[in-house]
């Protein structure tokens, strides 16, 4: 299925301001920890005209990468909340937390809007294999079984994990969100989508702040095991996890709350089709034409940034993006240091370029992130001001 | 502008059927039938008149599928993407509305914004799958078939495809695929207000010029073995086997009915419908959202937070409260639920909360969780459609701490120019959408 307009991206005028970041990948916790090792050297080679320079970096462990030390972070969640949470709320709950927290805004958030991408679901597995091992007879799995026995195995808590909205409803209870919401189940699209969905929200008046990010982990049992009998893994996917939150406004409300930490300055989402993979999620071409007719519309799209962050789900891809002399612009490979985190990679990528923006006193950034839905994202930044 | 609808639940399998047993004052809450839920605490449920919903269902109905739409349905079989209900559910009411709106090659750039709930897990494959150890067992969910001393006979589901679960989004891709639909695509995952948020999102997209076209709505069915027993150990469903289990608004209520199914909208400009003369079926005029943030379960009690999803829905339909003629309620029939929802009727509305006819059809179909909101939205065409408003199935005892205007069993005739439809999800997501009718 082709590409069938341009690169049609929605430009906020005026920009949206990005009040704040929260954060929590593998790279560590807050904006300030975003930062590749490659990305603090100096380039030992002059770019040439018309050549993207592709920083490449060999930060990827071998088993994918890992939001270590969850259990030691300073956690918003009580120890009951956490009880009922999946891995994915967790990393939500703290980066949702730092968000509002780093922007130095007080409760009540009764007009804060929230908007996310959020994966699949992921229940405590130990709960899940209490059930169906209590649900076996001697034929298999056996209905009768789970009434009689199985359904108690498991704790009542279990739902909570499993409900995907939860990734987001468990830190919305915690700190009082109550402005518009929605979820966007994301495999890296969705969470473009949602970014879109909230600068409307703003834009229309329905809120005057907005959160917006995802939250995932790549590296569930049940997800991992999906990624793997798929062929995803052998394609060129680090497994990953983490989750990021971005505050957003408008610029006149911004001028109330301070200097900016960016500017939103446009956002887009590509369908490319479902060429990647089957149905059942088996991976059928890891860099189809469609996709990167998009990505070269996003690459080449001018005026030019000062930065491209790009994170794309495949090695194919990320082949392609190295042999491509599209853009001046310094490209950063996201997946080399973020892996891939499903529908948290665009929201990381986000936080990578609002880092670079600061530490290489960059003017613009553009992050385009192709997730294993095939769709093309595509979002733009100023460095902030009033 | 609302073009096309669809729809498949308990009350039948097109909007017609619908239409017609709401006008009636039917409800079909019966046990469950496509599995043995005899042992289990939840054993009705709203359950589409179906065994099983798959390529041989879509393709014996009254639908005109090309050879590659066929093709896709036999190879999503062959995938076994039929095996998650909702799917079957979904496409069914999307050919519906698909050929209720007269679409053809140029609706194809329609945008996709579908609720599809959670995804669905297979627990024979789980049990298939499951390798003893010293800990008591451990699931392989590696391996690409179960291993030989499981018994492949025991499990006939086919095993090469879809595993374990299926993702909350392959319903929307199949769809994209059958329909060729080349706009964006969004799979809302909102839980019970998640209809309403994917319409509520189709609505925005063309408010914003990112689409002139949406096919939109939600599908959803937790009658399965995980969805049955989750919802039993949150202790939502009513403990009662019986067909008046769910009494939405009622002194007696003592929880919900689980429903399953699917309505499908086709949402367009009102300018591009009206240039290819299609015949408009209602106006999106307003929607709110906003968020409770309070409990998991538990609906803020004051109500303030749906309250503010409905005064948003009215401020931006520029519609006062006087005028609202019918509010389709979420009305699930727990006793949390309904008593906050009359508060924020009220809080919303004012004097007018008191006097606005109010109902909820959950007691006919059960809670459809993710579609519910689009399939009580498809229930407020009918006061339009018909000049009828829907009933509250199974309310017959008023409830003194509900104190708004319910309708009780009976529908009632009525013509109104403006409904609500409130969909309110579990976590605290609410949302509000206005209907206007298309000729007022």
């Amino acid at each position: 299925m082709p590409v069938t307009r341009g690169l049609d991206l929605t430009t906020f005028s005026p920009p949206l301001a990005v009040l704040s970041a929260g954060v929590l990948s593998p790279l560590g916790r807050g904006l300030q920890a975003q930062l590749p090792r490659s990305a603090t050297t100096s380039h030992a080679t002059t770019p040439q005209a018309g050549a993207g320079r592709v920083e490449v970096t060999t930060d990827v462990a071998p088993r994918g990468l890992f939001v270590t030390d969850l259990e030691q972070q300073e956690d918003p969640a009580s120890a009951r909340q956490r009880k009922l949470m999946s891995r994915s709320a967790r990393l939500l709950a703290v980066a949702l937390h730092d968000a509002l927290r780093t922007a130095e805004l007080s409760p009540p958030y009764t007009d804060c809007g929230a908007f996310f991408g959020v994966g699949s679901s992921g229940g405590a597995l130990p709960d899940l294999t209490a059930l169906v091992r209590r649900s076996i007879d001697d034929h298999g799995f056996s209905m009768k079984r789970l009434g009689e026995a199985g359904l108690y195995a498991c704790s009542p808590l279990f739902s909570f994990q499993i409900m995907n909205n939860f990734t987001l409803c468990h830190s919305a209870i915690r700190e009082g969100l109550g402005g518009p919401s929605d979820l966007f189940f994301s495999r890296g699209g969705g969470t473009a989508q949602a970014l879109q969905a909230a600068a409307w929200s703003l834009q229309a008046g329905e809120c005057s702040l907005c959160i917006v990010g995802a939250a995932d982990t790549a590296h569930y049992e049940m997800t991992d095991g999906e990624l793997r009998r798929g062929g995803v893994m052998n394609a060129g996917v680090v497994p990953s996890e983490g989750a990021a939150a971005l505050t957003l406004t408008t610029q006149a409300q911004a001028t109330t709350l301070g200097k900016p930490l960016a500017l939103l300055t446009s956002c887009a989402h590509f369908p490319c089709g479902d060429v990647c993979s089957d149905l059942d999620g088996t991976v059928l071409d890891a860099a189809p034409q469609a996709t990167m007719v998009a990505l070269t519309a996003a690459l080449s799209k001018t005026p030019q940034p000062d930065v491209i962050v790009c994170a794309l789900w495949s090695q194919a891809l990320r082949t392609w993006l190295a042999n491509q002399q599209l853009t001046d612009a310094l490209i950063i490979n996201a997946h080399d240091v973020l892996g891939e985190a499903l529908a948290a990679t665009p929201a990381l990528a986000w936080c990578l370029a609002l880092r670079l923006l600061d530490h290489r006193q960059a003017s613009s950034a553009r992050v385009i992130c192709c997730g294993l839905d095939g769709a093309v994202g595509v979002t733009e930044f100023q460095r902030g001001s009033t | 502008m609302i073009t096309g609808v669809g729809v498949v639940c308990a009350l039948g399998l097109s909007s017609a059927d619908f239409f017609a047993a709401l006008q009636r004052g039917a409800s079909n809450i019966g046990p469950i039938k496509h599995l043995d839920a005899s042992s289990l605490p939840v054993q009705v449920a709203g359950e589409v008149p179906l065994l099983s919903i798959d390529a041989n269902t879509l393709l014996q109905r009254d639908f005109a599928f090309s050879t590659s739409q066929q093709d896709l349905l036999w190879h999503a079989q062959d995938r076994g993407v039929f095996r998650d209900r909702k799917i079957g559910c979904l496409l069914l009411a999307a050919q519906e509305a698909w050929q209720m709106a007269r679409c053809g090659a140029a609706e194809q750039a329609a945008s996709l914004s579908i609720a599809l709930g959670l995804e669905e897990a297979f627990l024979e494959d789980f049990a298939a799958a499951m390798q003893p150890d010293s800990d008591g067992g451990r699931i392989d969910f590696l391996s690409p078939r179960p291993p030989a001393e499981a018994g492949a006979q025991v499990y006939p589901q086919p095993y090469g495809g879809i595993r374990f679960r299926s993702t909350v989004d392959l319903g929307a891709r199949v769809l994209a695929q059958l329909f060729a639909l080349r706009g964006v695509h969004a799979a809302q995952a909102s839980a019970c207000a998640g209809g309403g948020l994917a319409i509520a999102h189709a609505a925005a997209q063309i408010e914003h010029g990112a689409a002139e076209i949406v096919m939109c709505g939600g599908a959803d069915s937790m009658v399965n073995a995980l969805g049955l027993a989750g919802m039993a150990r949150l202790g939502a469903p009513s403990p009662r086997h019986t067909s008046d289990a769910c009494r939405p608004f009622d002194r007696r209520r003592d929880g919900l009915v689980i429903g399953e199914g699917a309505a499908v909208f086709i949402v367009e400009s009102a300018d591009r419908a009206s240039a290819r003369g299609a015949r408009p079926l209602a106006h999106i005029a307003g929607w709110g959202r906003s968020q409770d943030g309070y409990h998991a379960t538990a609906p803020r009690p004051d109500g303030s937070a749906a309250a503010r999803a409905m005064q948003q829905a009215l401020r931006k339909a520029a519609v006062s409260p006087a005028q609202l003629g019918y509010i389709n309620a979420h009305g699930t029939g727990t006793p949390l639920n309904d008593v906050a929802e009359s508060e924020a009727i009220r809080a919303a509305l004012g004097r007018a909360g008191e006097l606005v006819p109010v109902s909820s059809i959950k007691g006919a179909v059960g809670h459809l969780m993710a579609a519910a909101g689009a399939l009580e939205l498809a229930a407020c065409l009918l006061p339009f459609e018909r000049a009828i408003l829907p009933g509250t199935a199974h309310h017959q005892q008023r409830d003194p701490a509900c104190a708004i205007n319910v309708i009780a069993e009976t529908p009632q005739a009525a013509k109104v120019d403006t409904v609500l439809s409130n969909s309110f999800g579990f976590g605290g997501q609410n949302v509000s959408i206005l209907l206007r009718r298309a000729d007022a």
